[in-house]
């Protein structure tokens, strides 16, 4: 593969007569981390949105490996290989942590012509990864509404490490988190880099992201305003940047 | 310091809470039984209870698959009077030439009908199910008086009428049909989709199941049960009365509660849901043994309403003081 892992070109989306993203342009390579920055309504969610196929956008293009691609549903975006790992997690709180990592991906086992839950193997990855992640969770079969914040979020990072992605999203990850949580997604960040994974993280707190990316998007308004790498930019001057749009 | 409770305590307050409903079974059939014992203590009458339960049973079922995907189907009894009502005059007027097996097939089509249409106002036009429903249970209700305001008694095939006619045959399909449902349910993809849109549509949406197609399947099921029942209550009563299954509906709420499915949706379970139902048919005989009138028995069951609410809450209190972690 030659070029970025994902180029986002030209991209526009229009809620009504609100033009929530005005040309805006991303890249993201193999194993970098890719922090974008902004406040409230700055464009960050609708982007990533319009990237896993929740929305479409109105205008622009996507290119994968270099070859344009539409993503049009959920299907397609992880087809190619990028998962995201939502602000509000996208868990489901009544069902049990085990079948909240395979949720719409439930592996299954043949008897006869019938094709069943293999909940076996959803209970024994879930456990492997979870302990891996340093997920510190009684039993895989524990409602995940009896998580914690940290928890509840590293379910959902339990998820994109087991589906393997090209490229993981990971939106306000550390937002409503504990030290400890927020030790444990750094952590995890860090883990998808040195496996040669592209990683963007969404944020309006940049010392959040500051510690784990390689190069920052600032936006506003629905435009990308600055685009910077992280050695050419210190935490405090990036922060009077970011208050500066 | 209180003594701490280890997990098999822990698994067997679990287990009692879990199935409530069958201890409820046993409490009040013992208590009928000590009260009247000769009609109680028959193992006659220990069928008839679980054969009449049937008809409500598939409500139940019906009534229990669109709360557990987090929905509510207030037509599905009013929508069993008009299936049967229309399948009595297509078999015995329209097209009395339909041959078995394909009549029985009638009022299960006929249900998947309208619950797709059930279906399609909440899935699709994205309507409150609420008042969707409430709107289909009037329209379902003056329809069948529209359709025949008369009983019908006559025209209908042996082997329509024995299926939900003869308690030998009617208990084993109803038994077979609980047991594929709850399979489904519990361990196929496709059920874990019910509890999960049930559980939480928006973070089920953001996994790639689409709620509303969910909904629209849901309501389908809704309606194929309500089918079953209005065949069932066809073969029960040997005709069709215009009133059929009116305001059974409470009756198919109290049933799925009491059984342990969440109002607020994604969780519950068919077997307990059937338990339930077969509670209402234990109060059901326990009261007839003692010739309590229709309008007191309607009071017993308003306010067995209130208490599968009541049971519903605190079930649900206890049982996350049961399964809260230590550390939480």
């Amino acid at each position: 593969m030659s070029g970025p892992l994902l180029r986002m070109e030209n991209i526009h989306k229009y809620f009504g007569k609100v033009h929530a993203l005005a040309g805006v342009d991303v890249e993201v390579n193999a194993g970098e981390v890719v922090g974008i920055i902004g406040d409230n309504g700055a464009g960050k969610s609708t982007l990533i949105k319009i990237l896993v196929g929740l929305i479409p956008m109105n205008e622009g293009k996507i290119y994968w490996k270099g070859e344009e691609v539409e993503i049009n549903s959920i299907d397609d975006s992880r087809k190619l290989g990028i998962e995201a790992v939502y602000q509000d997690q996208a868990v489901v709180d009544c069902l049990s942590v085990a079948k909240n990592v395979f949720l719409g991906r439930e592996p299954t086992k043949s008897i006869g012509p019938f094709r069943f839950l293999d909940l076996q193997k959803m209970r024994t990855h879930t456990a492997v990864l979870t302990q891996k992640l340093g997920l510190d969770i009684s039993t895989v079969e524990q409602e995940v509404r009896f998580c914690s914040g940290g928890e509840r979020q590293g379910v959902a990072i339990t998820r994109a490490m087991y589906h393997e992605a090209a490229l993981t999203i990971l939106d306000e990850p550390i937002t409503a988190l504990s030290l400890k949580g927020t030790k444990q997604v750094i952590e995890f960040v860090k883990h998808l880099k040195e496996r040669n994974i592209g990683v963007i993280v969404i944020s309006h707190n940049i010392g959040h992201v500051y510690t784990v990316a390689d190069r920052f998007t600032l936006m506003s308004k629905g435009k990308i305003m600055v685009n910077i790498e992280k050695n050419e930019v210190s935490l405090s001057s990036l922060e009077d940047m970011l208050v500066g749009l | 310091m209180g003594k701490e409770e280890g997990p098999k305590e822990k698994r067997l307050r679990l287990f009692l809470l879990e199935n409530l409903s069958w201890i409820l079974i046993i409490a009040f059939y013992a208590l009928f039984a000590a009260m009247r014992p000769v009609g109680m203590l028959q193992w006659k009458t220990l069928v008839f209870i679980i054969y009449s339960t049937i008809p409500l049973g598939f409500l139940v079922f019906g009534t229990g698959v669109c709360l557990i995907g987090g929905r509510l189907d207030l037509s599905i009894a009013e929508m069993a009077g008009f299936i049967a009502m229309l399948s009595a005059l297509i078999l015995t007027k329209w097209f009395p030439f339909i041959p078995f097996p394909l009549d029985i097939m009638v009022p299960v089509v006929l249900g998947c009908v309208c619950g797709l249409f059930n279906g399609f106002l909440v899935g699709v036009l994205s309507l409150n199910p609420f008042l969707a429903t409430l709107g289909t249970f009037m329209a379902f209700d003056g329809a069948t008086i529209l359709l025949h305001p008369y009983p019908i008694y006559e025209g209908f095939s042996a082997h329509f009428i024995n299926l939900g006619g003869v308690d030998y045959i009617a208990i084993p399909i109803a038994i077979v049909i609980l047991i594929i449902i709850q399979i489904i349910l519990q361990y196929t993809k496709f059920g874990n989709h019910i509890y999960a849109v049930g559980g939480n549509a928006a973070s089920s949406r953001m996994l790639g199941i689409d709620p509303n197609r969910m909904y629209i399947i849901i309501y389908t099921i809704s309606g194929a049960f309500a089918g079953l029942s209005a065949l069932f209550y066809t073969g029960f009563l040997h005709a069709v009365p215009p009133g059929l299954a009116d305001g059974n509906v409470f009756l198919a709420f109290a049933g799925a509660i009491i059984g342990g499915i969440n109002l607020e949706g994604g969780r519950g379970s068919m077997i307990n849901a059937f338990a339930g139902v077969l509670f209402l048919g234990v109060v059901e005989a326990g009261l007839a043994m003692f010739n309590v009138s229709p309008f007191f028995r309607k009071v017993v069951y308003g306010f067995l309403v209130i208490f599968a609410i009541m049971i519903n809450k605190y079930r649900a209190t206890l049982r996350d003081k049961i399964l809260l972690p230590k550390s939480a």
